[in-house]
């Protein structure tokens, strides 16, 4: 057993572990590079090929959606907490039936290039404020997520060097920056797309391997799995029982209830999960290229699960939670006791790539947000030439880089966990209400929009601003201070329904817009426009 | 078109289908966890060795998407894409009568005018 302080890997490992991360990162800038956009097209620009195959579009999909967190802190949280670990990763599998029924479909044949052109489509008389809003909110979560990615890297180093010095700190978060800098500015959606392919094939092969491994080591039994996580969990039967995390009191439970409603509702409406929704070119595509990825994720969430309880019953939950308190070294643990070394290098590897795909698709999100919307419509007012727009987007993809990387070295203590859920509530409680109501609410305005938008993501940042999050608890980011009158950590709860009302009360005290728009718009998002 | 029969048909079965999957697959999800916050004692009832009726349920969370998953590409192949090619024929061909009209309503262009483009 691997015990040597807060390190994982021994010096093999970690060399191994470097130059399997190179070549990828090798392999994947040289084709970013061949594949960027030729000609200085947007339309490539943000959409990549558009016609690739479903499985293809299903595994980028898959790429864009699962981020390290479900990777190494989901299975970590199963591996310390059991049964209500489980339940946050099936949430993150429920959520994508959300895309899957409601949004994707009707998305893609009213949709151009981002979320704003479908709103602008809707409500015509007023797009640009609402345009300005939803740049702001995009921009808001991407800037959130990037930054819990590149913490996450920081994290991700500690398991291999131990506590890091400041020097290797900054290193760390300004290679992996540039290199997703280079990602999204040069190589735009084709060299992205190809950065999240190639993560997705490793993250699912490499989940699937190390799966049937323990399976194996328990002779397929999944009982005696259960068994020997209950056993090595110095909880016993507790462990395989709701409530060791969040089952302290009622507020506690709620809390938890505040957060699967977040995932469920929130990871629907990631900016960078539905730049991705708009890239194939006909809807009979993008349906298979969905389901495909329905079953890649559901795979990922079962195999995510047995590996943690795996950890638990091989490893034992004592050495994970020595080794990091928040349980993300379990399948690292895990995969230095079932296949030494190289397997620990492959792991930590695919982990790296995954953060790395994942800050790319954010980044890139974040960039077309900002010339599309806010450049080429707010400020050029749409008269904004292609290749003026292309150079704002590569321009800004630099800056929302430079600004995740200075964020992350600013806050590179923080828990990444509370930065993620954060964004997922801010994008259930202010994007998912105008996007639910944009496509399927004949009465809703342009008011309804802006007080939707702004509403919600005021009300999740102040929630979380006046929650144990940030003071009170020795655990929280002033621990000396004390104004958190909102009990819980996760706003989602309130700022929710609170997104949705605001809508609503903004749509009916304002004057309704033509039928004739709505009734165009919902033939557009039925029927489509091939 | 937004008047047609078929398209209002359409609309209200798609209506339907999408609002009443949602809350099955959501709603679904969201009462297994409520009824694992406050009701433990129920969803710690074992069934066979370790299985306990919870840990169950979250497996049959997989079934039942897999199954509305189903439902759903059925529901899309039988009821929707026979039906939207049909009206997509018909706007183009609205289309292409009004485009005649208009070539029609419209003085004819100089003969010979747009044929030797140079390139």
């Amino acid at each position: 057993m691997v015990t040597t302080g807060a390190a994982v890997v021994d010096r093999f490992g970690l060399q191994l572990t470097l130059v399997l991360f190179l070549s990828v990162v090798v392999v994947t800038l040289f084709t970013a590079l061949l594949t960027a956009p030729q000609r200085d097209e947007i339309s490539e620009f943000y959409l990549g090929n558009r016609t690739m195959t479903p499985l293809r579009n299903g595994l980028a999909m898959c790429g864009d959606y699962l981020s390290a967190a479900t990777l190494l802190g989901s299975t970590g949280l199963v591996a310390l907490t059991g049964y209500d670990g489980l339940l946050y990763l099936c949430g993150t599998a429920v959520a994508w039936m959300m895309v899957l029924l409601l949004v994707a479909e009707p998305l893609r044949n009213a949709g151009k290039y981002t979320l704003g052109d479908t709103l602008a489509l809707r409500l015509k008389h007023m797009q640009r404020p609402v345009r300005l809003a939803l740049a702001l909110c995009t921009l808001a979560i991407t800037t959130l997520y990037l930054v819990a990615q590149l913490v996450g890297s920081v994290a991700l180093l500690t398991q291999f060097t131990g506590e890091p010095s400041a020097t290797t700190r900054t290193l760390c978060v300004v290679v992996i920056g540039t290199i997703v800098i280079v990602y999204a500015a040069i190589g735009g959606m084709p060299g992205a797309t190809f950065i999240q392919v190639v993560k997705a094939v490793m993250l699912i092969s490499g989940v699937t391997v190390t799966a049937v491994m323990v399976l194996n080591r328990f002779d397929w039994n999944f009982d005696a799995l259960l068994a020997a996580a209950a056993d090595n969990s110095g909880s016993g039967t507790r462990f395989l029982e709701p409530g060791l995390r969040y089952g302290a009191s009622t507020t506690s439970k709620l809390d938890f209830f505040s957060l699967q409603l977040a995932i469920v509702l929130g990871l629907a409406a990631l900016p960078h999960v539905m730049m991705r929704l708009l890239a194939p070119k006909s809807s009979s595509v993008l349906r298979s290229s969905v389901v495909w990825a329905m079953g890649l994720v559901s795979l990922v969430c079962l195999a995510a699960g047995i590996l943690g309880l795996g950890a638990t019953a091989i490893v034992g939950r004592d050495t994970i939670a020595q080794t990091d308190r928040k349980g993300d070294a379990a399948v690292l643990l895990l995969a230095h006791d079932l296949g030494g070394a190289v397997l620990t290098a492959l792991l930590s590897c695919l982990a790296f790539v995954t953060l790395l795909a994942v800050a790319a698709g954010l980044t890139l999100a974040a960039a077309s947000s900002l010339a599309h919307d806010l450049y080429g419509e707010v400020i050029r007012k749409g008269r904004a030439k292609e290749t003026e727009e292309l150079a704002v987007a590569r321009l800004a993809a630099v800056v929302i880089g430079v600004l995740g990387m200075l964020l992350a070295l600013i806050s590179w203590g923080a828990n990444t966990a509370t930065l993620a859920f954060l964004a997922f509530a801010i994008a259930a409680s202010a994007i998912l209400p105008t996007l639910i109501y944009t496509l399927f609410w004949r009465r809703f305005t342009a008011q309804g929009a802006l007080l939707s938008l702004c509403g919600g993501l005021l009300c999740s940042v102040l929630l979380v601003v006046f929650s144990p999050v940030v003071s009170s608890t020795p655990s929280s980011l002033y621990p000396s201070a004390d104004f958190a009158w909102f009990p819980l950590q996760n706003p989602g709860l309130v700022s929710i329904p609170a997104g949705f009302l605001l809508g609503w009360l903004g749509s009916v005290l304002s004057r309704p817009e033509t039928p004739e728009t709505y009734e165009d718009f919902e033939v557009r998002t039925l029927v489509g426009v091939d | 078109m937004s008047h047609d029969p078929a398209y209002q048909s359409l609309r209200r079965a798609h209506r339907r289908f999408g609002s009443r999957s949602t809350a099955v697959a959501v709603g679904g999800f969201l009462l297994y966890v409520l009824l694992s916050s406050f009701a433990p004692g129920l969803m710690n009832s074992s069934l066979s060795g370790h299985l306990t009726l919870g840990l169950a349920l979250g497996l049959g969370q997989f079934v039942m998407m897999a199954v509305i998953v189903w439902r759903y590409l059925v529901h899309m192949r039988t009821r929707v894409t026979p039906v939207t090619r049909g009206l997509r024929g018909l706007a183009r061909h609205h289309d292409e009568v009004a485009a005649r009209g208009r070539a029609a309503a419209e003085p004819p262009v100089a003969p010979g005018a747009g044929e030797f483009r140079p390139w």
